[in-house]
């Protein structure tokens, strides 16, 4: 039996492949997960809009065939926060990087997490720069090397779905490029979500990160995503038993936040309207 | 029609109502926080949204993916936030979204003189980005004039497919007087012009050889990418010469082809003007009232010029003054608008006169008087 | 009314000299038919410091909008005073709170009242001075029908406090017509 490729139906056919990626870039599987994730929704592609800052991850939904918005630096949040509330009843998807996402556009994403309007966010994230050439960003681990950090980071990185979390995003979780079954799973849920929903998919660039910190390539970052991530029931488990046998390096995996007790922004905000339409009328 | 007595700042909001916008968005900022306010109070009662963002960026980012969806958006702001909202202006022109940026100009630079007016965002309105594109600008000298050139302000917004810049001070901003307010049956409402063509062959940058191809809105069947990125009739990325090359003649030509109806001026006593005071915003009123007493008491035929669209800036009207004896131009800066002018008039240092204030006070007529009288010294 | 009248109303924050601007103009404007432009103090100086409204009125197009010299100067506080006293024309009107001490004039009309005392003690109505202040300024200029001001008065506040706000007006009134008789 040939399996149909759901990801064949959703490209954008008037654009030039191959695409901007790198060989080895883990992009191309986060964006199979959340194609097939849309594939399982059943919306159809006119209601779909897909906003994008500047970046990577960014380029990704130039290739697919919805409504879609390559916006500036940071402000993927925004634009898509005004598409949503201009039409509601569009699904409003959000692409944007650790750098894109956390850097320039962090003050964007903490608010939309707390505002907890009904847009899913997917963090691509591969711990550099790496359309610009392979600066550190603020998810680059501390002592790795970059283009600017020659010497190795003196910053110390964000957790990103922790700064969701505290931010009061209501659905917040986390995955690999390597896991990308599961990736899909928390991409799929996050669509079902009714509020913000911010999934982190671990990504990686063996071009502008692996080749400077000792992981020749794609194939071996793979490997390392495997080797390395660790369930949240299994980090809370050994956290209690062994606590030494964590690796501070480690990339716990899940669905951290999942909430239904804080109302929908435009939810909200159309109770004010109705009430004040009920006034009137 | 109704009258109402309110500031310069909440005609917009009616002018805006009137104009069939349904969503604000800004972050406060004074000397223009009067405008959203009035749309908080306004918008939610008629079905509209409203929304206060984390940053003056943030807020032009959201009228700007809002206006995709069909709405009419505006914000609103003043020098500091005018600064941050460059760069998704740029963008909004560059991909040609309609939208309606209001700059309630203070004195500047930095955060300067949060309270009181300025007319030194002349050149950032029309260069405040980087790279090249034309844009439309704006400016009332009266609270009616906010309402009505608001209108306006949308109605080219929608024409044109573009940002439209409605540049105000805080005189007028602040300033509250009588206004007429008039419904949608009885003034001009232009909306954006909508695909004729089934989805399969619609491209969101072309149409024919139509200067301004039409925008579908989203989740209305027809799909298109946008980016701000050099990009092809589909809208996606390209940097080849030809296409780079006609996409930017495309976007000078719609507003410089069509400055009929963007260009926009009033004049007063210029039948038989010797002198001329061109200037916009709330100057043109100091400019009117010295202009009457220069004539009454002076004996100098005076004409006022009154920039009402300041940019495209409308050099062959300017021409014309080539014949005049002086030009008088009072502005809040240090010669923004007189620079321009020199661009087009012959032999301008015997002829220019400028009037210049940066310490946030309206330029009054007896300073305009003087310097008229003084010529060119 | 054939030239331009400039009023320049001034005091202290809280004493709501901008509502009181506010109602003026409104009242010249929508229901006497003047041509207005009222422009106020803003910003920090507005809150808790010197507050001040202008007025200029006239049944011609206005064009310069700021006050240059005032016909009418009302004012209701010490730091008001020292900073405004001059901005009136030599043989205008200048209305003042008795507690004020200022030196005295030379031409021109002065009068005196006690706005912020009755408001206080008689009426037992401190946030009502303002009103007080519009009654006493109606009677004294003549430039306006007291029902204009009223009407105003009673669409802007809200309703439980018409009566007493139409009271104090009524009161600053009284006070300005007994004056005028003086």
């Amino acid at each position: 039996m040939t399996k149909e490729n759901i990801v064949l139906k959703y490209l954008r056919k008037e654009m030039d492949f191959p695409n901007v990626w790198c060989p080895g870039c883990g992009h191309g599987i986060v964006l199979t997960a959340l194609v097939r994730a849309i594939a399982k929704t059943g919306w159809t592609k006119d209601e779909i809009v897909m906003v994008s800052g500047i970046g990577c991850s960014s380029r990704a939904p130039a290739y697919l065939d919805f409504h879609t918005l390559h916006t500036l630096h940071g402000r993927a949040i925004p634009f898509a926060t005004g598409v949503k509330l201009g039409n509601p009843k569009l699904k409003v998807i959000v692409i944007t990087g650790d750098g894109d996402g956390t850097a320039i556009g962090g003050n964007h994403f903490i608010h939309v997490c707390r505002r907890n309007i009904d847009l899913t966010v997917i963090l691509f994230n591969n711990n550099i720069y790496g359309m610009t050439g392979g600066q550190y960003s603020p998810t680059t681990p501390s002592e790795a090397y970059s283009v600017t950090t020659p010497f190795g980071n003196i910053d110390r990185p964000f957790d990103i779905s922790k700064v969701a979390e505290a931010a009061g995003a209501t659905f917040v979780a986390r995955s690999t490029a390597f896991h990308a079954a599961a990736l899909e799973n928390y991409i799929y849920k996050g669509f079902q979500h009714k509020g913000i929903a911010i999934i982190e998919a671990m990504t990686q660039c063996p071009t502008c990160y692996g080749r400077k910190n000792e992981l020749k390539d794609g194939v071996a970052m793979m490997k390392w995503f495997k080797d390395h991530s660790i369930s949240k029931a299994k980090f809370k488990k050994l956290s209690s038993e062994s606590p030494e046998s964590i690796d501070p390096d480690d990339i716990v995996t899940g669905i951290f936040v999942e909430r239904d007790d804080i109302p929908e922004y435009i939810e909200s905000y159309q109770n004010i309207v109705n009430s004040l339409l009920n006034r009137e009328g | 029609m109704q009258e109402k007595f309110i500031l310069g700042n909440e005609a917009v909001v009616e002018g805006a109502l009137v104009a069939g916008c349904r969503f604000f968005s800004g972050y406060p900022i004074t000397p223009s926080s009067e405008i959203a306010e009035a749309f908080s109070r306004e918008l939610p009662k008629l079905g509209g949204v409203f929304l206060q963002m984390e940053d003056e960026i943030g807020a032009m980012g959201v009228i700007v993916g809002a206006a995709l969806t069909g709405h009419k958006t505006i914000t609103a702001t003043s020098g500091p936030g005018f600064s941050l909202k460059q760069e998704t202006l740029g963008f909004a022109s560059f991909t040609e979204i309609p939208c309606v940026v209001v700059n309630v100009q203070r004195g500047g630079p930095s955060t300067g003189l949060p309270t009181m007016a300025s007319q030194a965002d002349l050149m950032q309105s029309r260069w405040g980005t980087h790279g090249e594109h034309p844009i439309i600008v704006l400016s009332p000298s009266s609270v009616q004039e906010c309402f009505k050139y608001t209108i306006t302000a949308f109605n080219l917004a929608e024409e044109f497919r573009t940002p439209v810049i409605f540049l105000m001070d805080e005189i007028i901003g602040h300033l509250r007087e009588k206004v007429r307010i008039y419904d949608e049956t009885e003034v001009e409402i232009i909306n954006r012009e909508k695909p004729q063509v089934p989805p399969e062959e619609y491209t969101v940058y072309k149409d024919g050889d139509k200067l301004v191809p039409p925008l579908a809105s989203y989740g209305t069947g027809y799909r298109y990418h946008i980016t701000g990125l050099a990009h092809n009739r589909h809208g996606l990325p390209s940097f080849s010469s030809e296409t780079v090359i006609k996409l930017s003649e495309r976007l000078h030509d719609k507003i410089n082809k069509n400055l009929d109806k963007i260009s926009i001026y009033n004049e007063f006593f210029m039948e038989d003007a010797e002198i001329v005071i061109v200037a916009y915003g709330s100057t043109t009123r100091s400019a009117i009232s010295a202009a009457d007493i220069l004539r009454k008491k002076h004996g100098k035929k005076v004409g006022v010029f009154q920039l009402v669209t300041v940019w495209p800036f409308p050099y062959a009207k300017i021409d014309e003054f080539n014949s005049m004896k002086e030009i008088v131009v009072p502005e809040m800066s240090l010669g923004q608008l007189r620079g321009e002018l020199e661009k087009q008039i012959i032999n301008a240092k015997e002829k220019l006169i400028g009037v210049n204030r940066i310490d946030g006070y309206m330029i009054t007529p007896d300073e305009i008087i003087e310097k008229t009288l003084r010529g060119v010294k | 009314m054939s030239k331009q009248i400039e009023i320049r109303i001034a005091g202290k924050g809280g004493q709501g000299i901008l509502t009181s601007g506010y109602i003026l103009g409104n009242a010249f404007a929508l229901l006497e038919g003047k041509n207005v432009a009222q422009t106020q103090s803003y910003g920090p100086e507005a809150r808790g410091g010197a507050s001040k409204t202008d007025l200029i009125i006239s049944d011609e197009v206005i064009y310069y909008t700021k006050v240059r010299k005032a016909n009418y100067l009302i004012l209701l506080s010490e730091e008001a005073t020292s900073r405004y006293l001059d901005d009136l024309t030599s043989s205008g009107t200048l209305i003042i709170d008795s507690s004020i001490h200022f030196e005295p004039r030379k031409e021109g009309t002065v009068f005196k009242s006690n706005f912020a005392k009755i408001a206080r003690e008689e009426l037992k109505n401190p946030i009502a001075t303002n009103l007080l202040m519009l009654g006493y300024f109606c009677a004294i200029s003549d430039l306006l029908k007291p029902d204009s001001i009223k009407t105003v008065i009673s669409e802007h506040f809200r309703k439980r406090f018409e009566e007493a706000n139409l009271k104090a007006f009524d009161r600053g009134f009284e006070e300005g017509k007994k004056a005028l008789k003086k």
